[in-house]
């Protein structure tokens, strides 16, 4: 067994070396298939070369590290634990055995009718059957369907402020400090271009718009507080009982709430840990004192002015490209590569689109220190992380969006015996800790997307598990996710470096295409960066795996498509849609050049 | 003991509210709801339902609070989507009857502001 386990990670190692040869030449490729329609030798060879490896590597059982879940072919190969199945089976152990869940593609069945633990309503020794910690997308969704179906719930939420003393109220971080607020930056920054688009439509417009900050920054608190409000009118209209304390373990049954009015002990049969994340802070002189977070942008008092954001995951993108929409310059550092986790070709574009747009990238800088001079402004040192050259600029506003640290922390995990693991909490597919009667779901959980609405689904079923008549289970696969840049991005599925990872490179087929929206001939806006491509299986029936867009309205273009691609989408079915003309989604279905051909996926003619 | 106002119509609401927000920063509750004829009787059935319902939850308001019963009018003249209850940025009613506070988040509308529950949060609510 370990040998076959040693034997897979070994070939895994030897296939991810392949697949660097691939995409690089692939990379290479589409850049020249632009300029010249024929294949490169040098690229068929060391394909060649690949496969020859790959089809000696592959020989022994524990040699298919590709394998493939989505074919049911294969998977009579148990062997080796495909990508889909590795965390089912991890918590096998923690769930009580049973059959281990595939991909949702090729065996949902397993996945929905799989007996589940269910909690009774006891009524028993304690004072809850449940307590949500942490009132954010996932608590409360949990608490209020947990509610619905009979269970005596209290939800506790509370907001540490931050350094600079911004704090906010019920619903957690896609109300408050994320979500909601970037997404109306993001709109205030697009109506911007918009008024400037609309004078070349024969709109007659003062030249001169310039953006009030604080107007913005109260009309978006205002919608917040609004928010804030009808959640709280929510959960008094469901009978949700909510407190506003800080919870923590005192052993697996009790907790202790920290309140404005004291302290209070409390007991529950079963807890839902929901806590969530806030941004981390670099260990640098002056980060903390000078520095702000996303928690703290979208209520700033002042005019953020020039910007230094530091990070380039997707919440960093996002606001330096709507501070460069409302007229800011934003300038992001990126320690090593752009949208960690999102297909790198995407990835570069995106990055390129913000460059092509004003927003100067530094790559390979980390931040040493940041100090504040006597005119106001912050002088920040950096290095480049290879040559070690140092450099330093002066900066208004310094902007740290370098990740997000669960927080484990205040809740004395210790207490109840819950394990963590990198500041979160590991949990099986029934979304359980370690610890029988304690549950963790959101942000908190190690290992799966970051967003609301995975957290809000997952934190109802678990309710409904617990508490209703369900066994649904969670399904964290082929998640559609957008980033908001000003140029959008979203996708759903496999990127293409994971399809190639999972599958081989030579079993995959990328059409791809560049495209140019109807709107943007008037305005003369760029039309450079109008790229998407479909992931798909080579042979067969040409399964999609993965979507991915790049342009104008990209998550109300990819929504659709997550359905299709969740309900087994082809090649052949997409080919067959009839598009909706003029509009850019309509191009996934005119998509017919693939990688491989080496012909030129830019567009022919305007409107074909 | 909270301060109690009856006003009809769009100028005499106006008017009362600009007095209140001259006397400084006392908090104002405001009640919309629909007209009724000469025998008493309202065309908006909520309204009616509401009422009690919110006067009884008034103790809860704080003390030197304000308290604004609006009488929108007739149907017809709601019914208008023109009506200046309707335009106003300030209160912007798309239902009746509405409780709200005065220029702050907390609203509630239709059939919530008859559960005593609900009115009683908005009245004590400190955010
Ligand atoms: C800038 C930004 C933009 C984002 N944009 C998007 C987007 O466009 N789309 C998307 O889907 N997702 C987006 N997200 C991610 C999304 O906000 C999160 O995935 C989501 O909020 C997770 O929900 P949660 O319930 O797990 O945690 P949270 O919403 O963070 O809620 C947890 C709550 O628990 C509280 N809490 C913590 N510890 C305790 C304790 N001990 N006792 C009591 N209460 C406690 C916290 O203060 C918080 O209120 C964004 C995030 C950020 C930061």
């Amino acid at each position: 067994m370990s040998l076959t386990l040693w034997n897979s990670r070994f070939s895994i190692t030897l296939v991810r070396q392949h697949t660097t040869i691939f995409t690089s030449a692939r990379t290479a490729l589409t850049e020249n298939a632009i300029n010249s329609s024929h294949l490169s030798q040098n690229f068929l060879q060391r394909r060649h070369f690949a496969l020859n490896l790959m089809k000696t590597n592959t020989g022994g059982d524990g040699g298919r590290a590709p394998s493939n879940s989505r074919n049911p072919t294969n998977n009579q190969r148990g062997s080796s634990q495909p990508r889909y199945t590795r965390n089912a089976s991890m918590s096998q152990g923690a769930a009580g055995g049973g059959i281990p869940f595939e991909h949702p593609h090729c065996d949902r069945i397993a996945m929905y009718d799989y007996e589940s633990r269910r909690n009774r309503i006891t009524r028993g020794p304690y004072d809850y059957d449940l307590i949500v910690i942490g009132g954010g997308s996932a608590g409360l969704a949990c608490a209020k369907e947990a509610v619905a179906c009979g269970a005596r719930v209290v939800c506790l939420d509370y907001v540490k402020p931050t350094p600079l003393g911004t704090k906010w109220g019920v619903g957690g971080t896609c109300v408050n400090v994320g979500c909601i607020p970037k997404k109306l930056m993001h709109q205030a920054s697009l109506l911007g271009e918009a008024v400037h688009e609309a004078a070349a439509y024969g709109w007659n417009v003062n030249e001169k718009i310039k953006p009030d900050w604080n107007k913005l920054v109260s009309s978006v608190q205002n919608h917040i507080k609004s928010v804030n409000w009808v959640t709280r009118v929510d959960l008094r209209d469901k009978k949700v009982e909510y407190i506003n304390g800080l919870g923590s373990f005192l052993d697996p049954h009790t907790m202790t709430i920290k309140m404005k009015s004291g302290d209070r002990k409390i007991t529950s049969q079963t807890f839902v840990i929901a806590v969530g994340g806030r941004p981390r802070y670099p260990d640098i002189p002056g980060a903390v004192e000078y520095g702000i977070t996303s928690d703290d942008l979208f209520s700033l008092n002042r005019e953020p002015g020039k910007t230094l954001v530091v990070g380039a995951g997707y919440i960093g993108l996002e606001c330096a490209g709507f501070l460069k929409g409302l007229g800011y310059e934003p300038t992001v550092m990126v320690r090593s590569i752009v949208l960690r986790g999102f297909d790198q070709q995407m990835a570069g574009l995106v990055a390129d689109s913000m460059e092509e747009r004003g927003i100067p990238f530094l790559y390979q800088y980390v931040p040493l220190s940041v100090e504040k001079l006597s005119s106001g402004k912050l002088l920040v040192k950096y290095e480049h992380s290879q040559s070690g050259e140092v450099r330093s600029d002066t900066f208004d506003t310094v902007l740290w969006a370098i990740g997000r640290k669960g927080l484990v922390d205040d809740l004395n995990l210790a207490n109840a015996g819950v394990h963590t693991f990198k500041d979160k909490i590991q949990v099986d597919s029934y979304e359980a800790t370690n610890v029988p009667n304690i549950y963790a779901v959101g942000d908190i959980i190690y290992g799966k997307p970051e967003l609301t609405p995975v957290a809000v689904l997952a934190g109802r079923l678990l309710a409904r598990r617990l508490y209703g008549e369900s066994t649904q289970r969670m399904d964290y696969t082929d998640v559609a996710t957008t980033v908001f840049t000003p140029l959008e991005y979203a996708c759903v599925g496999l990127s293409e470096e994971d399809a190639v990872k999972e599958f081989g490179a030579d079993e995959i087929e990328v059409f791809h295409g560049y495209y140019k929206p109807t709107e943007f001939f008037i305005p003369q806006k760029s039309v450079r960066h109008c790229y998407l491509k479909a992931v798909a299986e080579r042979h067969g029936e040409q399964r999609v795996y993965g979507l991915h867009y790049l342009g104008p309205v990209a998550g109300e273009v990819i929504q659709g498509f997550a359905a299709a691609l969740k309900s087994g989408l082809t090649i052949k079915t997409l080919m067959n849609t009839v598009g909706i003309h003029p509009t850019t989604a309509e191009e996934f279905t005119r998509l017919n050049i693939t990688k491989r051909s080496g012909l030129d996926p830019t567009p022919a003619s305007c409107c074909s | 003991m909270v301060v109690k106002h009856n006003v009809k119509g769009y100028d005499e609401f106006s008017k009362k509210m600009e007095e209140l927000e001259g006397n400084g920063s006392a908090q104002v509750h405001v009640l919309f709801s629909g007209g009724k004829d000469e025998n008493g009787e309202s065309w908006c059935p909520y309204c009616v339902k509401a009422e009690p319902v919110i006067s009884d939850a008034l103790k809860k308001a704080p003390d030197n609070s304000h308290f604004v019963h609006v009488d929108v009018g007739e149907r017809s003249y709601w019914k208008d989507l023109n009506c200046p209850f309707r335009k106003d940025p300030n209160t912007h009613l798309i239902f009746l009857p509405t409780l709200l506070r005065w220029k702050s988040p907390q609203r509630l509308d239709g059939e919530r502001c008859s559960n005593k529950d609900l009115v009683e949060m908005m009245f004590e609510d400190e955010d």
